[in-house]
């Protein structure tokens, strides 16, 4: 069953990545668009121990650099960081629910978002920079953001199923 | 006999001369009569017909898929040949240039000044710094190439630099982007040679100059005038003639003659 969660969850990602990515597909908000990569690892993250969420979460930050015209690396090992730390904090320290959940995925997706325009806009010499992140990074955070319940419902039931599953097996043996 | 006939003959007669009557005969007692054994034949003939309609909806679906798949075939030949079209328009207005068409098929959200991946790559003659076009002007630069693939940095973005040409003047300047107006889908024209004053609505085109991009690509319009902030000089707003946000198909050019 971890096997078939764990397909599920790849299929999560590319998934994620065709929407993202497809021209004309996604709406821009106020000059921002979501970046689907992101809540999609957060969400792993929150359900699975910290070995597995880096391991997506490299994954996700991968397919996120290929697709994004920057250098190769900025996305996985941002992604993997962050998600190592969420899983420890959601299976250590805080009880998840769907409210705590988007309040973390916020936080860590304000960082992410944060840390690109930082290496990407302001280290590059741009000028009107924090017009520029006013008008477009606040809405990327912000649309992102407001993904996260979806991928948290999606990976909550097939945790919730994977549980039941097992619980079967357990009392029949 | 006789008697017969004659008896049919006077009825005819009378029938003839008093239409009530015969309006009577035919409401009430032919027309019912009528009715009453049409449907009875078509009734009978409709349960025969049952097997022949089951038969003549298969073959009607039969026909709809066939159909349904020739549409499909259409539209894609539709799409082909609008496609060649922009190719051949832009061949017309300059037989020089050799081209490459290409399809837009990603756009990352994470990209803030328009830019693209596209669907030809070094397998097709692109390389990077290979410009891109459409029927309405230039588009932008290519800046990373993969086999089948290539990312595009568009004329929104403050890293692409164009030499650029103001159709009535014959004034020239750069075309580079900037953060404040590439969310309304415009560049900016820098550096004006300031001896040419332009004016609103004046054309831009490539001025060929460094043998990267040809030379007389449209680029846009000027929008507005204003000044760079950094070196004075007189700078402009421009309004892009291609729609570099929304694209879907361009053309890479890999090879110019700019004699």
């Amino acid at each position: 069953m971890c096997f078939l969660r764990y397909i599920i969850y790849i299929s999560e990602v590319i998934i994620s990545f065709i929407i993202q990515s497809a021209p004309c597909l996604m709406p821009e908000i106020s000059g921002g668009r979501a970046v689907l990569l992101i809540p999609a690892a957060l969400s792993i993250a929150v359900f699975e121990n910290d070995i597995a969420s880096m391991i997506f979460a490299a994954l996700c930050g991968y397919l996120a650099d290929c697709s994004y015209s920057g250098t190769v690396g900025f996305y996985a090992v941002c992604l993997v960081v962050i998600c190592f730390f969420v899983s420890v904090l959601t299976h250590e320290y805080i009880q998840t629910n769907i409210f705590t959940v988007m309040c973390i995925s916020f936080v860590a997706v304000s960082i992410i978002i944060f840390l690109q325009f930082v290496f990407y806009y302001l280290a590059a010499g741009y000028d009107y920079a924090w017009q520029f992140f006013l008008k477009h990074y606040v809405s990327r955070i912000v649309c992102t953001s407001a993904f996260m319940p979806v991928f948290y419902c999606i990976n909550n039931f097939i945790k919730a199923k994977d549980k039941h599953k097992k619980s079967m097996s357990i009392r029949n043996f | 006999m006789l008697a017969v006939v004659s008896f049919f003959l006077l009825v005819a007669l009378i029938s003839s001369l008093n239409s009530g009557i015969n309006n009577f005969f035919t409401s009430f007692i032919l027309t019912p009569v009528q009715r009453l054994v049409s449907q009875g034949v078509y009734s009978i003939s409709a349960e025969k017909d049952t097997e022949t309609l089951v038969g003549e909806v298969s073959r009607l679906t039969e026909e709809n898929r066939r159909l349904n798949e020739m549409l499909t075939d259409y539209y894609d030949m539709k799409r082909q040949n609008e496609e060649l079209s922009r190719y051949f328009g832009i061949k017309k207005a300059d037989k020089s240039l050799t081209l490459v068409t290409a399809v837009v098929i990603g756009r990352d959200a994470a990209e803030n000044f328009g830019g693209f991946t596209a669907d030809k790559g070094s397998a097709d003659g692109i390389s990077v710094n290979s410009p891109v076009i459409t029927e309405d002007g230039l588009v932008g630069q290519v800046c990373e190439v993969a086999p089948y693939s290539c990312k595009v940095r568009t004329i929104l973005s403050p890293d692409i630099s164009v030499g650029a040409e103001i159709k009535r003047t014959g004034g020239t300047g750069v075309i580079s982007g900037g953060g404040d107006i590439s969310g309304h889908g415009y560049t900016r024209l820098i550096n004006i040679s300031s001896q040419n004053k332009p004016v609103s609505d004046d054309i831009v085109v490539t001025a060929g100059y460094g043998g990267i991009f040809p030379k007389n690509i449209r680029i846009g319009k000027i929008k507005e005038l204003l000044s760079d902030g950094f070196t004075g000089m007189p700078a402009a707003v421009i309004e892009p003639f291609a729609d570099v946000k929304t694209v879907r198909y361009v053309a890479i050019v890999t090879g110019y003659d700019n004699s």
